[in-house]
């Protein structure tokens, strides 16, 4: 069994000290922003959490900052936000002033020049917070080995890659249809190990699922036995007494969610400031609190815990371009096996 | 300048603004390299991309094999039911007449979902009780296949066939029925041989909405086909939309595809045209009054009845029940002995705490109402010039009304977007409900005109020229004469918009912003939150909430009549 | 041929019910239910061809029970053919398929049909018109189509749901002989069903007169237009005018009556407190003498055609008159009217 989820409390939240070191001029540069953002209206924040959840770390933010009004707008996931972006950048509308997404939502949209860049090192980021300059480090997705606790004996839980493969788990396994994880894997197995593991899976018919959340509820039912899912789209169900486990397999691949801040943003200063707070450990502790989701590079989340002993594994968000055949080349490989054979 | 043509010219205007506008954007994204219609540059690759991709034979196989189907399906169930609840003594006809729509209330997403609960291999309560009671050793059903996802999808295809026959039943002179009676035939042949003929119009009008509608419906496929690997464009089309692997939807290649929809929907509209060629022999609703009287079923009353009764157990209560069991769990469970220890209603509790609630449900009302209340409106409008005042360019008219059905509501929304981004300083309607109103009235324009369309086929035009011949106006004839006459099919509109528009989420999503959430974003925030169950709360109070209109809207209806 | 007993059938809300209707028809007559609208005689007629399921009673076609002692035969397997009221003909079918419907029916062969097809097509005079698609057909047409499709099932029992009143005055007096015609040379029964009283005494062998979902009086044409035994049935059937009388006794072969102008010679029933004088029946050239003689004055007259209509004043009393249009008589003409003694119709009110 897992260990039981540490939901920060408030008393560690107020006892946080923020991740982002910041120096005296940082400090100074980071007042500045307050000051100029609470002249600007509330800033407008696209993310992909419901509301009533993310209107929390708002709610936090607002007790930090007073002044400065953070207004939530759902992304209905997937590519959307990206397309909203665009369209209002192109448009001539208003959009987010700072948004939160993976490498793959932002970098296209850097390409396209609707981003803002930002020298996060002068505000004290490390590199593997500030990738890019148009990204700040805000939280990852932790993929997770789901398995139903009532179908599946703890012993026999899948705990690792190669357990999948396994003849039992034939046709009873579910994936997310996003080959993202295997992606993730490919930065340190290469990509011809993780095309090959692939195709073996594949042959393993396992269920795609459209989306992770709805994965974990079927695993939770019992639809399909095991699955490769996400740590916090499994939360809501586990925090409800479903049979649900989770095993963080070795390596262990994530992926990370940037804060950015398009172009047409009219409280860009706001974007800025509610970015770099994201990446404190207050602004990560609240997030994750709120979501599940939190920062592994600040040691006071949940997520890093989760994934203290293990491998992290990822691609660089500067590398999307290189990535995307691998991606369309791994969707392939899940996709076409199982029409071969389908499943019975 | 005639005041018909007056009126064509300024409905053809906002058609055009309506719905060429947002169909050419959207086949303008079809020619950008970057997918956004107002990206720079020009490209035929999103074409070949789509069209030679090597599974596009099979997947455009499998779309085709799963619209024909479901098509199929629904037509099969739909016209016997609209039949049996319209023209017969069927017991219990009222009942079911007002139960038929229920299933629309329902999200489709939620509705897959209760199916995999009911006849999935491995945990559905179907397979499982027939398991065990008949001893069988595999599941009977497999909801995982294309017969699966056909089954569900024509399911959910019946209240709209039924909504689109039932006038033209209704309207159906008995003395054809009873002619073919007292001529020696049997039930069976006047059904196959007299009122299907007599309802091709009808089912020809609703065959070619069907067929397109399941070639671009997502939710069943979705949830049924993908996991199992039976795709089709549709689910190709959430891939270049939803989970491209660039981040970036590509709607360019969604936009070639739309040129392969608009293709066909123009090969079924000239179909539909021929099949209803000789249009005055289908003017069944004549001058002469007659009582709508129901046929005798006689000694298959109760075999109908029957049968009748089994698809609304199939259809609608077995769903339903599973929507109510799902949302009285904490999280996902098949219906079982054991998970009733589980039951919950903090679900519902929750719903009705949730301080959107409210407004999400003021939005929910009020665009539903103004939605149906236009399409009911422009698709009366049309119909009327191009089929009764045979205004010239009526054909384009009506191609207009009809083409939005080609294009997934989602690109419709995407268009709309620019519209308004660009119109914003004149029309500032972008991220107000009323955007949402406007995604919804064009979306749904092409179910009104088909099916006010075909009711108007049938009038005979004596009945109009009666009223021009007792010296009244245009106006007062089409208010007194042709409204009246049509209503029922104009009701039947409003309701079906009604329905649709209370429970649609994909537009609402693109178009979501902080003022204008509504009842099934709210939904789909649980349901996207990983909480399917609190999702499904929502979705039965949803269900109550079209249950509630239905009924105030045949009070309403029938306070009219008597009047 | 068709026995109709003690036949009932309630309406909820307003419909023309039936209640406790019996005839019987023999074979090879023409048999008419005639009545104002809402007396039930198309209920009737619906019960018989089993589109109605009635309340009440019994029904037998050629001796065997349709309806009644707990079984209903249902329409299509009933000896019967009918022509309704709008034709009911399908007009998604030509001509010929409409009228070889009923034979598909029975599945007789293909070449079979055809050559009825033909055969009935003759027989109405629609010859070569059987490819036309029904929908392009004039009323008349219609009418000939329907009667056709009716004909050629050979069915025993043919039922006729005010088959001519959607047609026009002269094309009605044609079909109506037609139909006379056409029903005397298939020799089968019909029932026929009319709100015209012209049209059921030319048509009819035998008349039933419905009201309020009774049969008031059944009887031929002639006796009950010329020997009612209702006013309302006097009524009805022409126009007529009723003197209210009182019988004195017999004299002669008639009875003596004194009425409100005068005393005069009646025939009928000795208990009648009705007289029956029809305005075509009274004379105004009668030589003086004769029986029954009134003195009065021309109030009003109008021409009429093939005949004149006129109102004579006796003692204060309009009497409407019908007589020969050869001559005019002006208004204020003092005139000698005769009541034929044997068409004074003595009734109970």
């Amino acid at each position: 069994m897992p260990e039981e989820i540490a939901v920060p409390t408030r008393r560690t939240m107020l006892l946080a000290a923020p991740a982002l070191l910041l120096g005296r001029s940082a400090r100074a540069q980071v007042d500045a922003l307050a000051t100029e953002a609470a002249g600007l209206g509330p800033v407008i924040w696209y993310e992909s959490t419901p509301s009533d959840l993310a209107n929390q770390v708002a709610a936090a933010f607002g007790r930090r900052y007073p002044r400065i009004a953070l207004r939530h707008v759902r992304d209905s996931g997937g590519n959307a936000m990206s397309a909203r972006i665009i369209q209002e950048s192109q448009g001539g509308a208003r959009t987010a002033d700072v948004a939160t997404n993976s490498a793959s939502v932002f970098w296209p949209l850097a390409q396209r020049g609707l981003l803002e860049g930002a020298d996060w090192a002068a505000l004290g980021a490390t590199p593997s917070m500030a990738p890019t300059p148009y990204s700040l480090l805000a939280t990852a997705s932790v993929f997770v080995l789901l398995s139903n606790t009532k179908l599946v004996p703890e012993a026999e839980a899948p705990a690792g890659w190669d357990a999948l493969l396994e003849p039992r788990w034939r046709g009873r396994i579910g994936v997310w249809q996003r080959t993202e994880p295997f992606v993730s894997l490919a930065a340190l197995w290469g990509p011809e190990r993780v095309a090959d593991y692939l195709g073996r899976l594949s042959a393993q018919l396992p269920f795609l699922f459209p989306s992770t959340f709805p994965l974990a509820q079927q695993v939770a039912a019992g639809e399909v036995a095991a699955g490769v899912g996400i740590y916090h789209a499994a939360l809501p169900a586990i925090s409800r007494g479903a049979p649900l486990r989770y095993l963080v397999p070795e390596p262990a691949p994530i992926s990370s969610l940037y804060s950015f801040m398009p172009k047409a943003g009219r409280n860009r200063p706001g974007g800025k400031l509610f970015s770099l707070w994201l990446a404190t450990e207050e602004g990560a502790l609240a997030y994750e609190a709120a979501t599940g989701r939190g920062n592994p590079l600040i040691a006071a989340t949940r997520t890093a815990q989760l994934l203290a002993g293990h491998t992290s594994v990822e691609q660089k968000p500067e590398d999307a371009d290189a990535t995307l055949p691998l991606i369309e080349r791994y969707d392939a490989i899940l996709r076409q096996t199982g029409q071969a054979a389908p499943s019975k | 300048m005639t005041l018909d043509r007056a009126v064509a010219l300024a409905l053809g205007l906002l058609l055009c603004w309506m719905v060429a506008a947002p169909l050419g954007l959207v086949l303008l994204s079809a020619v950008r390299p970057g997918g956004f219609p107002l990206d720079p540059g020009f490209t035929t690759a999103n074409f070949a991309a789509v069209y030679l991709a090597p599974g596009f034979p099979e997947l455009l196989g499998t779309t085709l094999a799963f619209a024909a189907g479901s098509t199929a399906v629904a037509l099969v169930l739909g016209t016997l039911l609209a039949w049996a609840i319209e023209r017969t003594d069927l017991p219990g006809a009222a009942l079911f007449r007002a139960l038929v729509i229920l299933p629309m209330a329902t999200p489709p997403v939620l509705l897959a979902i209760g199916w995999t609960m009911l006849a999935s291999p491995r945990i559905g309560v179907l397979n499982r009780v027939l398991q065990d009671t008949l001893g069988l050793s595999a599941a009977p059903f497999d909801v995982f296949s294309l017969g699966g996802m056909v089954f569900v999808e024509g399911l959910s295809l019946v209240p709209t066939t039924v909504l689109m026959l039932a006038p033209a039943c209704r309207n159906m002179d008995p003395s054809f029925e009873e002619a073919a009676l007292a001529s020696g035939a049997s039930r069976l042949r006047v059904l196959r041989r007299i009122v299907l003929p007599l309802l091709l119009p009808a089912i020809a009008a609703a065959a070619c909405f069907m067929m397109i509608v399941s070639l671009v419906v997502f939710d069943v496929p979705g949830t049924l086909g993908l996991p199992v690997r039976r795709f089709v464009l549709s689910t190709q089309v959430f891939h270049w939309i939803s989970e491209s692997p660039g981040g970036v939807p590509e709607y360019g290649k969604v936009g070639a595809l739309a040129v392969l929809f608009l293709a066909i929907l123009l090969a079924l509209g000239a179909l539909y045209r021929r099949a209803t060629r000789r249009a005055a022999a289908f003017r069944t609703v004549g001058g002469k009054a007659f009582r709508a009287r129901p046929m005798p079923l006689g000694t298959l009353r109760w075999p109908v009845f029957t049968c009748v009764s089994a698809y609304f157990v199939v259809a609608v209560v077995l769903p339903l029940s599973v929507l109510v069991w799902s949302s009285l769990m904490p999280y996902q469970v098949a219906p079982s002995r054991a998970a009733l220890a589980l039951l919950t209603l903090e679900n519902h509790r929750d719903f009705l705490a949730n301080g959107q609630v409210a407004e999400a449900a003021w939005n929910s009302v009020v665009i539903a109402l103004v939605a149906a209340t236009a399409v009911a409106a422009l698709a009366g409008l049309v119909a009327w010039l191009v089929v009764r005042r045979r205004v010239p360019g009526g054909a384009v008219l009506d191609a207009l009304a009809f083409a939005p059905i080609a294009v997934p509501g989602v690109m419709i929304g995407v268009a709309l977007i620019y519209l308004y981004l660009a119109t914003g300083p004149i029309l500032p309607v972008y991220g107000t409900i009323w955007i949402i109103v406007i995604a919804y009235a064009t979306q749904y324009l092409p179910f009104g005109t088909r099916l006010i369309g075909g009711s108007m086929i049938q009038l005979h035009p004596e009945l109009e020229e009666a009223g021009r011949t007792s010296g009244a106006s245009e106006a007062r004839i089409l208010r007194r004469v042709t409204l009246p006459l049509v209503a029922p099919a104009l009701a039947a509109t409003w309701v079906w918009v009604l329905a649709h528009a209370l429970r649609e989420l994909s537009s609402a999503l693109l178009l979501r912003s902080f003022d204008n959430m509504t009842v099934p974003t709210l939904l789909w925030d649980y349901w996207s939150g990983g909480e399917p169950t609190r999702a499904a709360a929502v979705g039965v109070w949803l269900v109550l909430a079209v249950l509630g209109a239905l009924l105030l809207s045949r009070l309403v209806g029938r306070r009219a009549v008597d009047a | 041929m068709l026995e109709v007993e003690q036949l009932v059938k309630r309406y909820g809300k307003g419909g023309a019910g039936v209640r406790g209707v019996s005839f019987r028809v023999a074979p090879g007559e023409f048999f008419t239910l005639l009545g104002p609208s809402g007396c039930g005689k198309t209920t009737t007629l619906r019960c018989i061809a089993g589109l109605e399921t009635p309340d009440g009673g019994r029904i037998a076609i050629d001796g065997a029970p349709v309806f009644g002692a707990g079984r209903t035969v249902p329409v299509n397997r009933r000896d019967i053919a009918m022509v309704f009221q709008s034709y009911a003909i399908w007009p998604h079918m030509s001509v010929a398929q409409n009228i070889a419907f009923p034979l598909e029916a029975q599945n007789l062969p293909r070449a079979e049909r055809a050559r009825r097809v033909d055969q009935a097509l003759a027989m109405v005079g629609l010859e070569g018109l059987g490819g036309r698609p029904a929908s392009l057909l004039s009323g008349g047409q219609q009418q000939r189509v329907a009667l056709a499709r009716a004909a050629v099932r050979g069915a025993k029992l043919l039922l006729l749901d005010e088959p001519l009143s959607n047609l026009d005055a002269s094309l009605r007096e044609r079909m109506r002989a037609e139909l006379r015609d056409l029903q005397q040379r298939l020799g089968t029964t019909a029932i026929y069903v009319t709100h015209d009283q012209e049209e059921a005494m030319s048509l009819s062998d035998r008349v039933a007169l419905m009201r309020d979902g009774e049969v008031l009086e059944l009887a031929t044409p002639q006796d009950l237009y010329l020997r009612p035994t209702h006013a309302f049935t006097a009524g009805f059937l022409g126009l007529a005018e009723l003197l209210p009388c009182t019988v004195r006794g017999p004299e002669g072969t008639f009875l003596r009556v004194d009425t409100s102008l005068g005393p005069l010679l009646a025939s009928g029933d000795p208990a009648g407190t009705l007289l029956l004088i029809r305005p075509e029946h009274v004379r105004l050239d009668a030589p003086p003498g004769a029986p029954n003689q009134l003195h009065g004055t021309i109030a009003r007259a109008a021409f009429a055609g093939r005949h004149v209509d006129y109102t004579v004043e006796v003692a204060g009393h309009p009497i409407p008159v019908q007589a020969a249009s050869g001559r005019m008589h002006p208004v204020g003409t003092a005139v000698t009217l005769t009541l034929p003694p044997a068409q004074c119709w003595l009734m109970k009110g």
